[in-house]
Parts: structure tokens; C-alpha cells; sequence
């Protein structure tokens, strides 16, 4: 009888797949953070985490899509590195068309992965592991290892990435404008729940006609895309673009998707979970800090955070079934 | 004209089976072309030195990869388990001979080698039994698991140590391992990286753990249909992967003569591709540890030859980073050829 109402909560919990749970786990982490840190709940802190993390959301967005068609791209971080420093050499000349050259240049790191994954078959992570050491590589031989500060002379990147609109930043509103669009394409329209079948059942989307390397080669490009443009927030924040720049973000990006609900194994989860989960992560992040455990007791507690949660997941599935 | 066939055909399949060894014979030609003094017995000595740490770490991750897991946590494991190791033999030494090991805040060892390096290979194999119990016990999938641990024992190992490097200077017998050369030539870490490679293929092919590894991997449904403990076979998989780590890390501290907690290598990355490239397969139960091996010695050659040619590390990178892409192709095209002739439709 017990165990007949907590498959029933669980499954009540399946609700937008993952994000009720991930939105219960947010709202457990600002519960306890309310009660416990004192200054977490002041305007300036939400603020500074919406900041913080909302470009490493955007990236773990297009991460998300990949990852819906059950594939995995660990080399976002290093697309992030060569798109940023890419654009950088045409900085000088005109911030539009280096924007233009960023996007283009994610683009094309996406659509080599996709071209390798897709076509080729070969698994997305021994791909991804290749990709990441050329990527970050290249990133590093086209510029010989130079900075490029990002000062008050570009004011259209600035304006882009640091501005402010109704008191929040334009960071996280691109990431939840990204994340509301993804949404809707890969939950109403034909191609984009595609993502889902694929992800989910390969044979059978196969057998349904779906065109499969269309739409991991179009998951990959978005994910490129959208790696890109977070570099380009970061590099605008931070003021300066280095080629390691995008170094470890594919952790993070990783660890926002599954926090988000998102499945390793494909076919699960959604884009809006993974804005929850990168409020998650940011909220954990910042009750470490609050508490005043010193930066690498920070690490660790992240890392036992993370498998908590994601425990959490895994058993609300498990008791789902 | 049949008899020609044949030949052809069984000249063609030994080129396949022994592909890595052919890679290895051209890049010594290659090698030796760019740079004669590539084949000079000191050169060959670097070359087998730079395979020992690499080799067992991929060796580790490859007994993960077989077992259908990911251990990402063995670049931290690699610092965690040692430092945790002189920390205990540190409190032991305290505790029993009143006589502490580690002086003070200097960070240099007195003594107690040997028990540190006993306690490194324990606690390593700890490590990997949590990976293991997290993994089958919790449900966490073992990227996020083993990422997980990684973070923690990263962060840890800095809050105990403060960062600070600990030193085997004043100790002679601790470089040992790491530092003897059997005629001058042949370091004796590579020979342990040897033995142990050889050690764990005959494992894995003619016991029973090996076996059960190979067939949770390979279908994990059909094993646990067929009676196995998977749980069981996958966290004995991860601590055969901790073990390879402590033997790694042991070497590893007596070759540098002390332990630095911020190793930035990317020693996870560098692992599985060497896995990779040695034919082991991502999608669990297929490989053997003799192409590992074999592939620890190509990307040790091709980074000398690399260096030797003038490249900077990021080139290196760049150039491992083909040739990793290339082999995967090379290994999907193989597989989806075999596919075919068995008539399968892939997806």
C-alpha cells in the first residue's frame, strides 16, 4: 500500500519531463538557503547568480538538444575557445562582423561533430574527446597564445553581454529567450521532437522515417552555435579573451544539463530544466560560498552535491516505473 | 588465381589484426627520418618513461570502458589516494612509534616508504569501490558519478594539504621504482607497466572475473538474466581500475620524488583515448588490454616525434586530437563493414 503511493508521487513527479523534480530540488536548495545563509535572499545576490551562470546555461542548452538525441559533445568548451579567439582577430575592424565570424565559426565546429557522429556513426564521445584537444589546439595556434582585452572600445559587445534590462542581466535573459525557444521547437514542432524519438528509441525512429543524420547533424550545429555565443558573454564579463577561455566549461555545461533532468542515455529531459538546473547549480554554488568553507571545500561539497542530485533523479525514475 | 586470393586475403586480415603494430613500425621510420637521433638509447629510454604513467591509467580505463562504465575521476584519484596515504601513515607512525613522518609544514618525508606506497595501492582501490557502489548502488551513471568523486577528491585533497607539495627528497629507497634503469637502458617502471599490462590481459581473459567483466559489459540485461551479480563484476571492474591507478601513482610519486596535489594533466582525456585507440570499445565488452598497450606506445612515440620535430604542445594537441578522430573513424568504418556482412541494418 505504501509502495503503491510513492509510485504514485513519482509519477506524479514525472510531470514535463524532469522538470517538475528539478524544480522541486531547486526550491528545496532556496529553502534551505533562505533559512540558512543570511544574505542569499538579497536582490544583488540572485542577481549575481543569474549573472554568473547564465552563460554557461546557454551553452548547456544547445548541450542539451545533443544530449536529447543521445549523443554526448564534450568538446563545447573548446568550440567556445576557438570561436571566441577566431572572432577576436576581427575584433579591431568591426565588431559586427566578428560577432557574424563567432556564430559562423560555431556553427562549423558544430557541423564537423555532427558530420563525424551522424554520418560516420562513430561514438559521440571518442569523437568529442578528438575534436576537444584539435579545437583547443587550433585555438591557441591562430592567435600564438595572445590576450585581446575587451574594453570600452567595443561597445557593441558590451552593450550585448553586460547590459542590464528591469534590473536583470542580459545574460540570463538570452538564456531563458533560448531556453523558451528550444523549448517550443523541440516540444511542438515535427523536427524538433524528433530529437526526443531519436534519443529515445533509434531503431524505432529509424523505422518511422525519420531522417536520423539531419537531425543530430542540426542538434550538434545548435549546441556549436550556441557554445559560441556563451564564450562570447564569458570573454565580455571576464574582459579579456584568452585561448583556454573555454577550459572546464564543458563540466559545467555537463553538470547544468543533468542537474536540469536531462539524461546521459537520450530521450529525456527538457531545455527549461536545464534553466532550473542552472539556477540549481548557481544556488548551490553560491550557499558554499556564503558559508564561508573556503574555495576548495567548495569543489568538493559541488561534488557530492551533484551525485546527490542526480541520485534523486535516478531514484524518482527508478520508483516511477 | 584462387590460391593468390587467399594469400591476398589472409595477407589483408594479418594487416588488420596487427594494424597498431604497423602504425608502430611506420612511425619509427617516420621518426628516424625526421630526426636520426630518435632511435639513440636515450631517446628510447624517454619514450618507454613517458608510456609507464600513461599506460597504467589507460590500462585502468580501459577495464572501466570493457565493463561498459567511464572512470573520469583517475586524474584525481592519482593525487587523492597517495596524499591520503601519507596522512595515514603519517597519524600511524604518530600513533604507534610517537615519530611523526611529516615534518611539519616543510612538507618533506622522514621515512615510511614502504608503507605509504602500501597504503597509496589500498586506498586507491577504496576509491574505486565507492566509484563502483555509487555507480551500481545510487544509480548515478558513472560520468556524472565518477566527475562527482573527481570535484570532491580535488577539492579535498587541497583542503588537507593546503596546497602544499610534499617531498620524498630525504628518502633513498623511494626512488626506487621510479628511478633504476635495468643496463642503463630499460627503466624499471616500464617493466612493471609491462608486467602488469600482461598480468591483467591474462586476468581478463582466463578468470572468472575477467570474464564476467567482458559479459557485463558486453550485454548487462542478458548477464544479469543469466544469473550474474552485475553490481557485483561492475564495482570489482572499477576497483581493478583503482588498482592500476595506486600502481600509477605509486610510480608516478617516486619518479618525481614527491607528490604535487595541482596536477593539471588531463590525465582522464589522455586515458581513454589511448583505450580508444587501442580498439577498446566505448559501448562496453569488446577490446583487449594488448592493443592498450600497444597504443600507449604510439601516442608516447608520437608525441617524442613531435618534439623532436620542433612542435609546441599546443600543435601536439591539435595533432593527437586528428589522430584520435581518425581512429574512431577507422575503427566505425571496420565495424560497420563487419555490420554488413552480417547483413545487419545500422541505425
Amino acid at each position: 500500500m505504501a509502495s503503491n503511493q510513492i509510485q504514485r508521487i513519482a509519477r506524479a513527479l514525472n510531470v514535463g519531463n524532469g522538470i517538475a523534480v528539478s524544480l522541486l530540488i531547486l526550491l528545496v536548495l532556496i529553502v534551505v538557503a533562505s533559512v540558512l545563509v543570511p544574505n542569499f535572499s538579497h536582490a544583488q545576490n540572485i542577481s549575481n547568480i543569474l549573472r554568473v551562470f547564465s552563460s554557461a546555461g546557454i551553452m548547456a542548452i544547445g548541450l542539451c538538444l545533443v544530449m536529447l538525441t543521445g549523443e554526448i559533445d564534450v568538446s563545447v568548451g573548446s568550440i567556445m575557445s576557438l570561436s571566441v579567439m577566431v572572432s577576436t582577430i576581427f575584433l579591431d575592424s568591426n565588431e559586427i562582423v566578428s560577432l557574424v565570424v563567432l556564430v559562423v565559426v560555431g556553427a562549423i565546429c558544430g557541423l564537423i561533430n555532427g558530420i563525424l557522429v551522424a554520418v560516420v556513426k562513430a561514438p559521440s564521445l571518442m569523437i568529442t574527446i578528438g575534436t576537444l584537444s584539435v579545437f583547443s589546439g587550433l585555438s591557441t595556434i591562430v592567435v600564438n597564445a595572445q590576450y585581446k582585452y575587451i574594453t570600452e572600445a567595443y561597445p557593441v559587445i558590451l552593450g550585448v553581454a553586460k547590459s542590464e534590462f528591469f534590473g536583470l542581466p542580459s545574460a540570463f535573459l538570452y538564456c531563458l529567450t533560448f531556453a523558451i525557444l528550444t523549448w517550443i521547437w523541440t516540444n511542438r514542432t515535427a523536427f524538433g521532437k524528433s530529437m526526443y524519438y531519436v534519443g529515445a528509441n533509434k531503431r524505432a525512429a529509424f523505422m518511422s522515417g525519420i531522417h536520423i543524420v539531419r537531425v543530430k547533424i542540426v542538434a550538434f550545429v545548435v549546441c556549436g552555435i550556441l557554445a559560441s555565443i556563451s564564450g562570447m558573454m564569458i570573454a565580455a564579463q571576464i574582459g579579456r579573451a584568452k585561448s583556454d577561455i573555454g577550459a572546464g566549461y564543458e563540466v559545467t555545461a555537463i553538470a547544468i544539463a543533468v542537474l536540469g533532468g536531462t539524461s546521459l542515455f537520450g530521450g529525456r529531459g527538457s531545455t527549461l530544466g536545464v534553466l532550473t538546473g542552472m539556477i540549481t547549480l548557481g544556488v548551490m554554488t553560491n550557499i558554499l560560498a556564503l558559508s564561508r568553507m573556503g574555495s576548495y571545500m567548495e569543489i568538493a561539497m559541488k561534488g557530492a552535491l551533484v551525485i546527490a542530485v542526480v541520485f534523486v533523479y535516478e531514484l524518482q525514475r527508478r520508483l516511477a516505473r | 588465381m584462387k590460391q593468390n586470393t587467399s594469400l591476398a586475403s589472409k595477407i589483408q586480415s594479418t594487416a588488420a589484426n596487427n594494424f597498431l603494430w604497423l602504425v608502430i613500425a611506420a612511425q619509427l621510420v617516420v621518426g628516424y627520418t625526421i630526426n636520426p637521433l630518435f632511435l639513440s638509447p636515450l631517446n628510447l629510454k624517454v619514450i618507454l618513461f613517458a608510456c609507464t604513467l600513461n599506460g597504467l591509467l589507460a590500462l585502468g580505463q580501459s577495464i572501466a570502458l570493457i565493463s561498459r562504465e567511464i572512470d573520469l575521476s583517475i586524474g584525481a584519484a592519482l593525487v587523492f589516494a597517495p596524499m591520503s596515504a601519507i596522512y595515514a601513515a603519517n597519524f600511524l607512525y604518530t600513533y604507534f612509534a610517537a615519530q611523526p613522518i611529516l615534518l611539519g609544514t616543510t612538507g618533506f618525508m622522514s621515512g615510511g616508504w614502504f608503507l605509504v606506497a602500501i597504503l597509496t595501492v589500498i586506498f586507491a582501490i577504496a576509491i574505486g569501490f565507492t566509484n563502483g557502489v555509487i555507480v551500481t548502488k545510487l544509480y548515478v551513471p558513472s560520468f556524472i558519478a565518477t566527475i562527482g568523486t573527481a570535484f570532491f577528491m580535488k577539492g579535498m585533497s587541497n583542503v588537507i594539504t593546503s596546497g602544499q607539495p610534499i617531498s620524498f627528497q630525504d628518502i633513498p629507497e623511494a626512488n626506487f621504482l621510479g628511478d633504476t634503469e635495468i643496463f642503463g637502458l630499460i627503466p624499471l617502471s616500464a617493466i612493471v607497466f609491462l608486467i602488469t599490462g600482461l598480468t591483467i590481459a591474462f586476468a581478463l581473459k582466463n578468470t572468472t572475473v575477467g570474464r564476467r567483466i567482458y559479459a557485463v559489459g558486453g550485454n548487462r540485461q542478458a548477464a544479469r538474466l543469466s544469473g550474474m551479480m552485475t553490481d557485483r563484476w561492475t564495482i570489482y571492474s572499477f576497483m581493478l581500475c583503482g588498482l592500476m591507478v595506486g600502481i600509477a601513482s605509486v610510480l608516478f610519486m617516486s619518479r618525481a620524488r614527491g607528490l604535487d596535489i595541482n596536477q593539471n594533466a588531463p590525465f582522464e582525456l589522455n586515458s581513454i583515448a589511448i583505450a580508444i585507440m587501442g580498439g577498446i570499445s566505448i559501448s562496453g565488452g569488446r577490446g583487449n588490454v594488448f592493443g592498450t598497450m600497444q597504443a600507449t606506445l604510439i601516442v608516447a612515440i608520437l608525441l617524442n616525434t613531435l618534439n623532436l620535430a620542433g612542435f609546441g604542445s599546443y600543435h601536439q594537441a591539435a595533432v593527437t586530437g586528428t589522430i584520435i578522430v581518425l581512429l574512431a573513424v577507422f575503427y566505425k568504418i571496420r565495424e560497420s563493414k563487419r555490420m554488413r556482412d552480417l547483413q545487419l541494418i545500422e541505425v
